[in-house]
């Protein structure tokens, strides 16, 4: 365990889509500067996870807590949880810096736009202080020289990079990251794996999602593999990479290499 | 007009010419253009506003609201044009009246239908009998105005219900992942995002709407049509000005009209687009 205080707590998640039950009761615990990342083959519910973080999903049964704060819920006739309060949620989700497979950048606005659209419109901030703040985001992604232009104008690598940047903005307490690199042509991964390797060095809380096996060994303080919506294997990457003791996690990541 | 107008059969070509175009009925002719462009700017954006409250009407996530949407939508845009403009029009102008009737007639007996005749005491009357000849054109504006709103309001709320859909869920998905309200996301993502979509059908619209506007005459509105018609006839030598079948060349000046208005119509919305699409990931927004 750790003596740094812990960001997230996510306890015994459970998720169904209909009849498929994508998470059986996982939990993982992030103390601060902790960058976790999560492996697994496609429909292991990596995603799914992410998603019931910020309850983008809500999960059926669990906890989150975010820095000591746990969501609030009820439930619903069948003992589903639902979300019971909003502007909880809303407050929290602020403090979740989420980047998406796909970046979703606002299409209709340029690159500073996007960049300042939560600090000013969610967080109710000065705009002139967060314009000045944002140039320096960019800047620290490398993209600054692109503010005026829109998203369709740049590169996926790029996009992604400002989608970053758009996170950060916000001054996240954790960043959670859904693959970030998984629609990017392959030479473009390298510089979004950078700037999230700068963030990791930065001591920034992140959870990510990735099929960047490299990343995952070289920059993660733990790893976790899901199978089947169950936690496979999990511990320092030294130890998952190196030497697991779980036969899917082996096969698993034979199949990646 | 001018002085020497007094005895047109004695004037050379150009003074006649002088004199004939400006003669009272084709100062009222001129007025009539500018009432047809009236009526289209102001029904345009009370279009929109019927539009608006179909279309987030059937968005709604209250049933009633929904059903309300829906019906407006399908039943106004499935019945014609034409029966539309003549029985809701009329129904709303005998309504208003027998709404005065009995509030202002409290002691009328006789019976408000007969046979065909719909009789309401005269001071229910709309407008008044003895308002001037304004206020009877102001009111056949207003009926005109009603009228092309709730049907061509259905079509924009189509149109716009469609928007709303097309645009992409994830853009909304980020939007609720940082924070954002609905209603929020609302004015700053769905809003600026779905005219992308919506344009080409309001731009349709608009152009349907302009040709509509000869309809105007169907509600006793004198719009250029009646003019031109009216104008254009022969006119023996008991007239000022006496001469043959002009309705050719009148009709032509209303063709020229209505072209040029729909072609400065598509600049317009070609320069509404290029806006509206910026930074969209296709043709329009490319740069």
């Amino acid at each position: 365990m750790s003596d740094r205080p812990t960001a997230l707590i996510a306890d015994d998640i459970h998720k169904s889509f209909g009849q498929l039950e994508v998470l059986k009761g996982v939990s993982l615990t992030a103390y601060e500067g902790d960058v976790i990342s999560i492996i697994g083959s496609s429909g292991s519910g990596k995603s799914t996870l992410l998603r019931c973080i910020n309850f983008l999903e809500t999960p059926d049964k669990g906890r989150i807590v975010l820095d000591g704060e746990e969501v609030i819920v009820r439930k619903d006739r069948r003992g589903l949880l639902l979300g019971a309060d909003l502007k909880q949620i809303q407050r929290l989700r602020t403090q979740l810096g989420f980047v998406f497979q796909s970046f979703n950048l606002w299409s209709h606005m340029t690159v500073l736009q996007n960049v300042m659209e939560g600090p000013v419109q969610v967080l109710g901030r000065n705009k002139a202080e967060v314009r000045e703040e944002a140039m320096e985001v960019l800047a620290k992604v490398g993209i600054a020289e692109k503010h005026d232009a829109y998203p369709a104008q740049l590169s996926g690598g790029q996009q992604q990079r400002v989608a970053i940047a758009r996170a950060l903005a916000m001054h996240p307490k954790v960043l959670l990251f859904d693959e970030p690199t998984s629609a990017l042509d392959p030479e473009l991964v390298g510089e979004v794996l950078r700037v999230m390797r700068k963030l990791a060095e930065d001591g920034r809380t992140m959870i990510v999602v990735t099929h960047e096996m490299g990343f995952a060994r070289e920059v993660s303080s733990s790893t976790i593999f899901l199978h089947k919506g169950r936690v496979e294997e999990e511990g320092p990457p030294s130890r998952v990479f190196g030497n697991p003791t779980s036969e899917r996690c082996r096969a698993f990541l034979a199949s990646t290499l | 007009m001018f002085e020497y107008c007094t005895d047109p059969s004695s004037l050379d070509s150009l003074q006649w010419w002088s004199c004939y175009l400006t003669t009272n009925k084709q100062i009222m002719f001129y007025q009539s253009f500018g009432t047809v462009l009236a009526l289209l700017l102001a029904t345009a954006p009370v279009i929109l506003l019927f539009g608006f409250g179909g279309a987030l009407a059937r968005r709604s996530r209250f049933l009633p609201l929904r059903l309300f949407g829906l019906g407006y939508t399908s039943m106004v845009r499935g019945i014609p044009d034409i029966i539309f403009f003549m029985f809701a029009l009329i129904a709303l102008d005998q309504g208003i009246e027998y709404v005065r009737h009995i509030v202002l007639c409290p002691d009328w007996t006789e019976p408000v239908r007969q046979g065909n005749d719909f009789v309401v005491c005269a001071a229910a009357k709309m407008p008044p009998n003895n308002a001037p000849q304004w206020v009877h054109e102001v009111y056949g504006f207003f009926l005109a105005l009603v009228g092309y709103s709730v049907v061509y309001g259905a079509f924009a709320a189509n149109t716009l219900f469609g928007a709303f859909q097309a645009v992409p869920h994830a853009q909304l998905e980020t939007a609720a992942a940082f924070g954002m309200s609905k209603r929020k996301a609302f004015w700053r993502i769905l809003l600026p995002q779905m005219w992308v979509y919506a344009l080409p059908g309001l731009s349709n619209l608009w152009m349907i709407l302009v040709k509509a506007t000869p309809l105007l005459f169907l509600l006793g509105v004198k719009d250029i049509v009646y003019w031109a018609n009216e104008l254009g006839g022969a006119k023996t030598a008991r007239f000022t000005y006496p001469h043959g079948d002009w309705r050719l060349g009148y009709f032509l000046v209303l063709l020229a009209f209505y072209l040029i208005l729909t072609w400065v119509s598509e600049r317009g919305f070609e320069r509404l687009n290029r806006y509206v699409s910026r930074g969209h990931a296709s043709r329009g927004g490319s740069t």
